[in-house]
């Protein structure tokens, strides 16, 4: 059973991580039916710029995070201002090719600055844990759990009862009709950018806590989220945290267990797992979990 | 007929004539090539510069750049040696670096953007990534120096392969646990990377196995992309494993040791080669860096396979000259056996190159041929000599283990000298 417990917690922890992943998505496309192909180069800027407040700077820990959620948030809300506020209206796959192009600039930046090599992080946790009933929990991943349920109530709280929140769901459900009552969508589609950053900082931090490390190669979990998206529904923020638990604890177990239970399956069943999921989730419910099937004059 | 036609067609049969001898001339090389005085060249191949232009296409950016930083500086150095030196019998070599980021469409793709104009390839990283461009290699004639000892490389005539196969490393750090130490009753596991890489080490461990008949508790494999490695590990505490095979790059093997102590399990690790790096040690990958998380329970617990002397070891003939090339032409590089690797891919690539002039022939079969009929090289003792025949295999067959040492550059001491184990001898 302590098996389970070890497992149970180190997919919970992964999956809290997949939902700050898929949240950055979902915000960006609820707000413009973009997926944002830079969220996982914007977790790696992230946990860079952390490391660099905390290590180079010598900034205390607490405020070397809040400042690369600066940065991060500016970086993002530049971009949108900047860059795609220009292209409005635009072809979507126009729009997706020009966030292609900025995760090249920032992985770019981050490499020619850092360079290719592990670098510390400067978290106060290390490889400290606590062993209640025989299973170790890692302080940073305990932090992680803790965060990241912070955050998601942060946000829930913002999109349910601020102004801001109120147009950025009014956005998303019709841009036109937003625009017509006097919402600032471009300001809002600016905060969807800005959000993203902020989530992308937070997320991409806690991935390269012990017993991980910190390299360029970090981005590359983006692309491990994708599962949890779709599962949750594409433009459903509960539905990111949802699918983002769901396949990190998928992905563990099935890992822990399937070798042993289930060897006829492979030794590899464990990257495909979140994906069946994915597909018989689809089967049943189209637009995932929370997703809202779109609604149409015909 | 006129005289104005007819000294047309003159002129035009003339200029036939000459297509039909150049088209001749042309197809009595490989690749495309041509003669140019005593030697017939190919692609990549300029004799009127004196030029043999190559390209290394390894992971520049990515976690693997860990590896093909360091490897890439000691070619370059290398090269840069014999360049300043005059060259190899007065022909430069010219390099070009592509940063494939360990993976393998975009490795195939940069090898057919470099293809055409390299003479060979100096240095393509990795097993999955060779494996990818090995049909494309095999088919096009092109030399190709595998940074990667996985076995299947060592029978294909157009690879160059240095240092020991990591099925061979495997089966020979078997024998030092249950052989060499007595430890017959060791339980020992294996974590291996899912792909051609661990498939190789899986191969030796396997073979080990079925020679020795070790106690074999748990195999584990996981992919590149993995950030979470709590499942192995369980699996390898639960099973009990006393060793641990890890067939890994380096920073999942460095999350592996972690996330083990972590939860209290410090087995002895077994690193291939490939799974080490100075960087898991200190921030700058020196003795004076800033340690990392796991410094400590990698110096207590990790022992790592390989073939070259311990770094600044100067009974090796080849040691001197060496150094002495990274003080000059690399002066910022900190002790790194990935280093020395490259370096020591470069002087076998510039025998190679020596012997295909000899042999008045720089196409693609020329240096083919070169490579096949290379016979006996040293490298000085940076690397078990090795010898090349038209009769492939393994050119090497012999492993060393060392443990890690916070105290000594590069972080890795000789513990175990160069040894062949039985199981060693009949793998191929």
């Amino acid at each position: 059973m302590t098996t389970f417990y070890q497992l149970l917690f180190s997919g919970f922890a992964l999956g809290c991580v997949y939902a700050l992943v898929a949240l950055g998505f979902t915000v960006i496309y609820r707000s413009s039916q973009v997926i944002n192909f830079a969220q996982g180069s914007l977790l790696a800027l992230g946990a860079y710029m952390v490391s660099w407040f905390a290590i180079d700077k010598s900034l205390p820990f607490g405020l070397a995070v809040l400042a690369a959620i600066g940065v991060c948030v500016l970086v993002g809300v530049v971009f949108q201002r900047l860059v795609l506020r220009w292209v409005a209206g635009q072809p979507v796959f126009v729009i997706v090719m020009i966030t292609i192009g900025l995760s090249i600039v920032i992985d770019a930046s981050v490499s020619a600055k850092f360079g290719a090599n592990p670098r510390l992080l400067g978290d106060p946790w290390s490889s400290s844990a606590v062993h209640p009933g025989g299973v170790t929990l890692i302080w940073a991943k305990i932090w992680t759990i803790v965060t990241v349920f912070g955050v998601l109530l942060g946000f829930f709280l913002f999109d349910r009862y601020s102004r801001y929140g109120l147009a950025m769901r009014a956005t998303a459900a019709d841009e036109e009709a937003a625009m017509a009552v006097g919402v600032p969508t471009r300001r809002v589609f600016a905060l969807a950018w800005g959000v993203a950053g902020a989530v992308a900082t937070v997320g991409g931090f806690f991935l390269a806590t012990f017993p991980n490390q910190l390299d360029p190669s970090i981005s590359a979990v983006a692309l491990l989220a994708f599962p949890a998206i779709i599962l949750g529904g594409l433009d459903s923020p509960a539905g990111a945290v949802v699918g983002g638990v769901t396949i990190g604890l998928v992905e563990e177990l099935t890992k822990g267990y399937q070798p042993a239970h289930a060897s006829w399956l492979g030794t590899n069943f464990y990257v495909i797992a979140p994906y069946v999921v994915m597909i018989l989730v689809l089967m049943v419910k189209p637009y995932g979990l929370f997703g809202r099937a779109p609604v149409e004059r015909i | 007929m006129g005289t104005a036609h007819r000294t047309r067609l003159a002129a035009i049969s003339a200029a036939g004539l000459l297509a039909a001898l150049a088209a001749c001339g042309s197809s009595s090389t490989s690749g495309g090539g041509a003669t140019s005085g005593a030697i017939k060249t190919g692609p990549g191949v300029d004799a009127s510069t004196k030029t043999i232009t190559t390209a290394i296409i390894t992971p520049l950016s990515g976690q693997v750049a860990i590896i093909g930083k360091p490897l890439t500086a000691g070619q370059e150095a290398y090269f840069q040696a014999v360049n300043a030196k005059g060259g190899v019998d007065g022909w430069k070599i010219n390099y070009v670096e592509k940063d494939d980021q360990y993976n393998p469409q975009t490795h195939v793709q940069l090898y057919n953007e470099v293809v055409g104009s390299s003479a060979f390839i100096a240095q393509s990283l990795g097993s999955p990534t060779t494996k990818a461009i090995e049909p494309l290699a095999d088919q096009a004639h092109v030399l190709t120096a595998a940074v990667a000892q996985s076995s299947s490389f060592t029978t294909d005539p157009v690879m160059i392969v240095i240092g020991t196969p990591y099925s061979i490393d495997v089966a020979n750090s078997l024998s030092y646990i249950v052989d060499k130490l007595g430890k017959r009753d060791a339980k020992i596991g294996i974590i291996y990377q899912n792909d051609e890489y661990g498939q190789d080490g899986l191969r030796g461990y396997t073979a080990a196995h079925d020679a020795s008949h070790f106690n074999d508790v748990a195999r584990a494999t996981y992919n590149v992309t993995d950030t979470d490695f709590t499942a192995q590990v369980v699996q390898m505490k639960n099973a009990g494993a006393q060793y641990v095979i890890v067939n890994a790059v380096p920073k999942p093997a460095a999350t592996i040791v972690g996330t083990g102590a972590a939860i209290g399990y410090f087995p002895q690790w077994v690193f291939l080669g490939p799974a080490w790096s100075e960087y898991l040690m200190t921030d700058n990958g020196t003795l004076t860096g800033k340690p990392t998380q796991v410094n400590q329970v990698l110096a207590k617990t990790v022992w790592v396979m390989g073939y070259q002397p311990d770094w600044g070891d100067t009974t090796a003939a080849g040691m001197t000259p060496f150094l002495a090339d990274q003080q000059k032409y690399s002066p910022a590089q900190a002790p790194d056996y990935y280093f020395m690797y490259g370096y020591t891919m470069a002087q076998v690539e510039v025998a190679i190159l020596k012997k295909a002039i000899e042999s008045g022939d720089l196409t693609r079969d020329g240096l083919l041929n070169a490579r096949k009929n290379l016979g006996h090289f040293s490298f000085g003792g940076l690397l078990p000599d090795l010898t090349y025949t038209p009769s492939l295999g393994p050119a090497d067959r012999q492993t060393l283990i060392k443990k890690v040492d916070v105290t000594v550059p590069a972080f890795l001491k000789t513990i175990q000298p160069l040894f062949e184990s039985n199981a060693a001898k009949t793998l191929k």
